[in-house]
């Protein structure tokens, strides 16, 4: 009985102690990363950290262990009601969604646990861009003897990593890659290797870290040389037919001008012809599958067609005289003939003299007396 | 007959005198009005065997002996081989035309004759006068020693131009046609390669007016077809009648007073 008395005092005793101790309340807050955050930086960091910032309702401090993703966990050490506490930096491994974890033991042994989500979701910037070959080229050969033509490919980068660019030419060239540096200027990549003379675009991709890819490209042809074009180019000892162009060029004008001069010798007929033979080789070379022509047309032939064009309207304009009779007091009366006369020489003549030689003949016809003829 | 006589600056010629030569401007020109061939041929030889002499004394820097007459050497070369020119022209049937008569002017001092290309008929003379100086410009074009025959007619434009502030001209047209026996002679003067331009020298008989404004006075006339024949390099060039037909009076003149004309025999 005495035993029974006991037990029921010390129950009544564990009771009263139990009801005395006060229930722990409180919980961790996330400051930073805040609740559904997107991150969008670029870290160039291969395990790039977010600072992670917390506050505590709690009146004690808190040991509170951090999990992320349910994978990795740390522990940090809260004060009693902390605001904005650093605690270690998370640390991003992918892009992705993360969901970071507080569980903090109370003191009655229980767990209580809080925890943010945040996505990671990298915006990266750059391009690439083909130094080589250029907008809207057109490549041409020196003739090597093959019916093919390697494309120097060239990249600069705008990109703040190393990028592997994948490119090809559209339908041509098998894919190649090339590990384009970061904020590369002019980087050298593998050749293309075309076959086939035509127009091409070709295009480089690269994948951005968030998945996503980026795409670049420009067009470009591949004219070969013909064979007039590999002509040219013996001729012209240069690694360009232009040269040789403009030899038979001149050489044509040349023969054009002598014969024009030994058959007319008049100065004006040389010029037109001159600038007619250049008109019509001008036109021909449009009809010719000659690659070198846009070239020879470009830089030699536009502005020489403009020369004689601009000579034969000066000389129409201003015709060379074919006669002239000087006065006496010197001045002189000039006798324009037409630009196409076939005069060679200026004849000069002294009034002067030419009114000696005159002998005055009465007109037979009953006119005036006076009227002289000249020798 | 004494073929020396050819080579002769015989100023004092007359008309009379001799069938060979007829007194022009002081100069004597030849006028064979002989036209058989063997004549024609025989002095031709001579001319040249005399040309071969002279060229001997060009050789040498010495004067050619002429008769009462300070020649250089060259001077008779020149003479000679427009001789001998003339000569073989008048034995291919083509008497000299010497052009003097296009200078001849009505009493308004405007020309008589107007000189026209073979494939356009129409003459113009147009003066300007300006910074660039007075500039004439006759159109076809001529030979300029038949263009320096309207130099007189020229500066009478230009005087009138300086005078009135205004370009003058004056023009004309040749609305006849050229008979088929005369085009076929032209044909044959084209083939024989001697003749350089041809020209049709027309007698204006409207007269002209002087205009500020190029206008084209119709007329028709009835032309002498001439043309200009190279002697050489260094010698002046010489005009030859290729044919004519129904001349007016003024033209058959200036046929009779300044063309060997086998049809006009003075």
């Amino acid at each position: 009985m005495k035993r029974f008395r006991f037990i029921v005092l010390l129950a009544i005793i564990i009771l009263a102690l139990t009801s005395c101790i006060p229930g722990e309340m409180g919980t961790i807050l996330f400051t930073s990363p805040s609740f559904g955050q997107i991150i969008s930086d670029d870290f160039l960091e291969d395990s790039p950290t977010i600072p992670l910032v917390v506050s505590s309702t709690f009146q004690i401090d808190k040991a509170v262990q951090f999990s992320v993703n349910k994978q990795e966990s740390f522990s940090c050490l809260v004060k009693a009601n902390a605001i904005d506490q650093e605690c270690p930096p998370v640390t991003l491994t992918v892009p992705g969604e993360y969901t970071i974890t507080a569980e903090t033991i109370l003191l009655d042994g229980t767990i209580t646990t809080s925890e943010v989500q945040f996505s990671w979701i990298p915006q990266e910037t750059g391009t690439i861009l083909f130094i080589s070959p250029i907008l809207n080229e057109v490549i041409r050969d020196g003739y090597r003897g093959i019916p093919s033509q390697d494309i120097s490919v060239r990249m600069s980068s705008t990109f703040r990593r190393d990028k592997i660019v994948r490119y090809g030419v559209d339908g041509h060239a098998k894919d190649a890659f090339c590990l384009v540096k970061a904020n590369a200027i002019d980087q050298e990549c593998p050749p293309v290797t075309l076959t086939v003379p035509g127009e091409y675009t070709i295009t480089a991709s690269t994948e951005l870290i968030n998945g996503s890819f980026t795409t670049s490209g420009i067009t470009f042809s591949w004219q070969p040389y013909t064979k007039l074009d590999r002509v040219m180019l013996g001729l012209s000892y240069t690694s360009s037919p232009v040269g040789g162009y403009l030899m038979v060029l001149v050489f044509i004008v040349g023969v054009v001008t002598v014969l024009a001069w030994m058959i007319t010798g008049n100065q004006t007929i040389v010029v037109v012809s001159d600038a007619v033979v250049l008109a019509l080789i001008a036109l021909s070379l449009f009809f010719l599958p000659s690659n070198g022509q846009t070239i020879f047309v470009g830089c030699w032939l536009a502005p020489f067609l403009v020369v004689m064009i601009s000579v034969a309207i000066w000389m129409v304009r201003f015709p060379k005289p074919g006669l002239i009779v000087r006065r006496s007091d010197g001045t002189p009366v000039s006798f324009v003939f037409s630009p196409f006369s076939l005069r060679k020489n200026t004849l000069e003549i002294e009034a002067d003299q030419l009114n000696k030689e005159f002998v005055f003949q009465k007109n037979p016809d009953g006119g005036e007396d006076g009227h002289k003829n000249p020798v | 007959m004494d073929t020396k006589i050819l080579f002769k600056p015989a100023l004092a010629v007359d008309d009379l005198e001799t069938d060979f030569f007829k007194k022009v401007m002081g100069k004597v020109v030849l006028v064979p009005q002989n036209q058989d061939h063997r004549w024609l041929a025989g002095n031709i030889r001579a001319v040249q065997r005399e040309i071969e002499v002279v060229e001997r004394y060009v050789e040498s820097g010495r004067h050619y002996p002429v008769e009462n007459v300070r020649e250089t050497s060259k001077e008779a070369l020149v003479r000679l081989n427009s001789v001998k020119k003339q000569l073989e022209m008048a034995d291919l049937g083509f008497p000299l035309v010497i052009p003097t008569f296009l200078s001849w002017t009505r009493s308004n001092k405007l020309p008589v004759f107007m000189t026209l290309s073979l494939s356009s008929y129409n003459f113009e003379i147009s003066v300007s006068t300006g910074l660039g100086g007075d500039r004439v410009r006759i159109r076809p074009d001529l030979h300029p020693l038949l263009a320096v025959q309207y130099y007189p007619v020229a500066e009478h434009l230009l005087e009138l131009s300086r005078s009135g502030s205004e370009n003058y001209s004056i023009s004309a047209s040749f609305a006849g046609s050229i008979p088929q026996a005369t085009k076929q002679r032209i044909e044959e003067a084209k083939k024989t390669g001697l003749f350089g331009e041809m020209y049709m020298i027309v007698e204006q008989k409207d007269p002209w007016k002087v205009q500020k404004k190029v206008r084209m006075e119709i007329m028709l006339g009835d032309p002498l077809i001439i043309g200009s024949v190279r002697v050489g390099k260094g010698f002046p060039d010489q005009f030859c009648l290729i044919d004519k037909f129904d001349l007016t009076g003024l033209e058959q003149v200036a046929l009779r007073s300044h063309a060997l004309d086998p049809f006009y025999p003075s």
